[in-house]
C-alpha cells in the first residue's frame, strides 16, 4: 500500500483536480417547517464541463436544471449549473441516498429531520449524516485538541486566508504539526482496523493462537512499519516482509491469505472514491445550535471530506426554534388568572 | 302668672295624651325597602361575577393545583429561554465564515416569494427586512436583466460568426478572456 501523508494526498487531489478542471460544487438544504427539503446544488467551472458522474449527491431527470455564464469575484467567467429539486419529506431523500449512482455512492448517507413541540417553542432538527468506515478506529479527537481539531474542520479557504496574512509562519507550522498528527491518527486507525478484520477472518479456525488482543498488541509495530515504509509499504506487503514482522514468520506464512485479505478490505475502505464538497443548510426559524461553521446570516457551512468520516460518523447538524406566540398568551392569561384569583381571596377574607 | 302656669300645663297634657297621626306608613316602609334592596342587588351582583369566575380559590386543593400549575409555567418558561439564550450565546461566539462563494447563491425560479429569503446578502427564511418597493424594484430588474440575456443568447445564436468569435474568446484558457 502506498502511505501518503494527508498533505500529499490533498497537493494530488488538488492537481488532479485543476488538471481535470472539476467543479466546485455546493450543496445547499434549505429545511421547510413541514419538514420537506428544498435541495439545491451550485456547481462552478472555468469550463462548460459537467458531467452527471461529478455530482457528489443523488441527482436525476426530476431535477430542474439551470446553466449560467458568470463573473467571479476575480473578474474571471465561470460556468455554474444550478439544480434545483423539493423533497417532499426526509424519507425522499434517504431513498435517493440509497439508489446514489453519482461520485459519491460508495459512502452510506441519510438525512434525518425531528420538529419537537415544547410548548412555548417548537425545535427543529435536521442532521445529514455520512456513516463512518472504519468500524474500529480511533476517534480523531485522541489525536487532535480543540483547536487543531477546529483547523481540520474549517473550510479550506477560511485556512488559507490565516496561512497567507498576518501570522502566516505561524499557521504554517501548525498546520505542518496537524498534518503529522493526522497522519498518525490515520495509520493508527489503519492498524487497528486491520487487527481487527484479521482476528474475524482468523476467529474459529483450529489451533489458532492469534486473538484479538494478541495482535492489538502489535499494533504499535504495525503503525511503526507503516511510518517507516512510507511510499513501498504495499511492494513490500505484497512480498511478505511486513507480515513476518507483525506476527511472526510462522504465523505469517500460515495466514498469509487472510492477512491479505484483511489488508484490501481495509485499503479499500480507506481509499474510497469520494469527490469532496459543500454542504449548508438552512434552516427555518431562529438557528440556536449547530456543529457547522455559520455565516453571517446564520447559515450553516461544512466542508466534507473523507476523512471527516474514516472512524466516526460525519454528522452535519443543525436546531433551529420557532416561537409559538398563542402558547405565550394563553399561559400569560392562565398565570394572571391564578395571580387574580388568589388576589381575590385574600381581598375576601380581608 | 298662676292662671299662665295652669294654661301652660294644661295645653302640655294635652299635648302629652294626644298621640301623633303617622300617615303613609307603608309607603315610607317600601321606600325604605327598595333603597335598601337596590344596593344589595348591586353588590350581589359583582359579588357574584367574581364568585363564579373564582369559584375555585374556595376548593383548597384545585387552588393549590393551580398554584402549582402556574409556578411550572413560569419555571418551564423561565428554563426554556436560559437554554436558549445559553445556546445562542454560545453560538455567537462561534467565529463567522465570510464564503465569498456564498454569494453566487441564486434561485432558478426567481418570484416574489422566493425574496422572502434574501436579506441584504443574506438567506434567512421567513424573514425579510427590505422593503417591498426594493424587492418590486430588484425583481423587475432581474427580469430587465433575463430578458435581454435571452435576447442576446438568441443573437449569438442566430449568427455562427459571432458564436464562433465568443466561444474562441470565452472558452479557452486564455488569460485574455472577454468578460461580459
Amino acid at each position: 500500500m502506498k502511505r501518503k501523508s494527508l498533505k500529499l494526498i490533498v497537493a494530488m487531489i488538488l492537481a488532479i483536480a485543476a488538471s481535470c478542471d472539476e467543479p466546485e460544487t455546493i450543496v445547499t438544504d434549505i429545511v421547510h417547517h413541514d419538514g420537506s427539503v428544498t435541495r439545491k446544488i451550485e456547481m462552478k467551472n472555468s469550463e462548460n464541463k459537467f458531467k452527471i458522474s461529478d455530482i457528489q449527491v443523488p441527482f436525476d431527470s426530476t431535477w430542474i436544471v439551470r446553466d449560467s455564464l458568470e463573473i467571479n469575484e476575480k473578474g474571471d467567467t465561470v460556468w455554474v449549473k444550478r439544480a434545483e429539486k423539493h423533497f417532499l419529506n426526509i424519507a425522499e431523500i434517504n431513498m435517493a441516498y440509497k439508489a446514489d449512482s453519482g461520485s459519491n455512492k460508495a459512502v452510506s448517507r441519510h438525512a434525518e429531520f425531528k420538529k419537537k413541540f415544547k410548548w412555548f417553542n417548537t425545535e427543529y432538527r435536521f442532521a445529514e449524516i455520512i456513516d463512518k468506515k472504519f468500524s474500529n478506529g480511533y476517534p480523531v479527537d485522541q489525536f487532535l485538541n480543540d483547536e487543531e481539531l477546529k483547523w481540520l474542520y474549517s473550510p479550506e479557504n477560511v485556512n488559507d486566508e490565516k496561512k497567507n496574512n498576518a501570522d502566516s509562519l505561524k499557521f504554517r507550522a501548525f498546520e505542518d504539526s496537524l498534518l503529522v498528527k493526522v497522519e498518525k491518527w490515520e495509520n493508527k486507525s489503519f492498524a487497528s482496523e486491520w487487527i481487527n478484520k484479521f482476528a474475524g477472518l482468523l476467529e474459529g479456525k483450529p489451533e489458532c493462537t492469534l486473538t484479538r488482543q494478541s495482535l492489538k498488541t502489535r499494533e504499535d509495530t504495525f503503525v511503526k512499519l507503516l511510518e517507516a515504509n512510507e511510499g513501498k509499504f504495499d511492494s513490500l506487503w505484497t512480498a511478505g516482509v511486513l507480515l513476518g514482522k507483525i506476527i511472526g514468520e510462522e504465523d505469517a506464512l500460515k495466514y498469509k491469505i487472510e492477512a491479505d485479505s484483511a489488508f484490501k478490505i481495509v485499503t479499500e475502505l480507506y481509499f474510497i472514491d469520494f469527490s469532496n464538497y459543500t454542504q449548508r443548510i438552512s434552516m427555518p426559524g431562529k438557528l440556536i445550535g449547530t456543529n457547522g461553521n455559520t455565516d453571517s446570516a446564520m447559515m450553516m457551512l461544512w466542508p466534507v471530506r473523507s476523512e471527516y468520516f474514516l472512524t466516526q460518523p460525519c454528522e452535519m447538524w443543525a436546531v433551529s426554534k420557532e416561537p409559538n406566540r398563542w402558547a405565550w398568551i394563553v399561559s400569560g392569561l392562565f398565570v394572571l388568572f391564578v395571580i387574580a384569583g388568589v388576589i381575590f381571596r385574600a381581598i375576601k377574607k380581608g | 302668672m298662676d292662671e299662665e302656669k295652669k294654661k301652660y300645663d294644661e295645653i302640655i297634657n294635652l299635648l302629652r295624651k294626644s298621640s301623633p297621626q303617622f300617615n303613609g306608613k307603608k309607603e315610607i316602609e317600601d321606600k325604605i325597602m327598595h333603597v335598601i334592596e337596590t344596593g344589595r342587588q348591586k353588590a350581589d351582583q359583582s359579588e357574584t361575577f367574581f364568585d363564579y369566575l373564582f369559584w375555585w380559590v374556595n376548593i383548597g386543593w384545585v387552588r393549590k393545583s393551580l398554584v402549582i400549575a402556574s409556578v411550572l409555567i413560569v419555571i418551564i418558561f423561565g428554563y426554556q429561554q436560559t437554554i436558549i439564550l445559553k445556546r445562542l450565546s454560545d453560538l455567537s461566539r462561534q467565529p463567522v465564515v465570510n464564503d465569498s462563494r456564498m454569494f453566487t447563491y441564486t434561485s432558478l425560479t426567481l418570484k416574489d416569494d422566493y425574496l422572502l429569503n434574501i436579506n441584504n446578502n443574506e438567506l434567512n427564511p421567513g424573514k425579510m427586512k427590505i422593503s417591498d418597493r426594493r424587492i418590486k424594484k430588484l425583481l423587475k430588474s432581474y427580469k430587465e436583466i433575463t430578458e435581454k440575456y435571452k435576447e442576446l443568447q438568441k443573437i449569438i445564436e442566430e449568427d455562427p460568426q459571432l458564436k464562433k468569435y465568443l466561444e474562441d474568446n470565452l472558452y479557452t484558457h486564455d488569460d485574455n478572456k472577454i468578460k461580459l
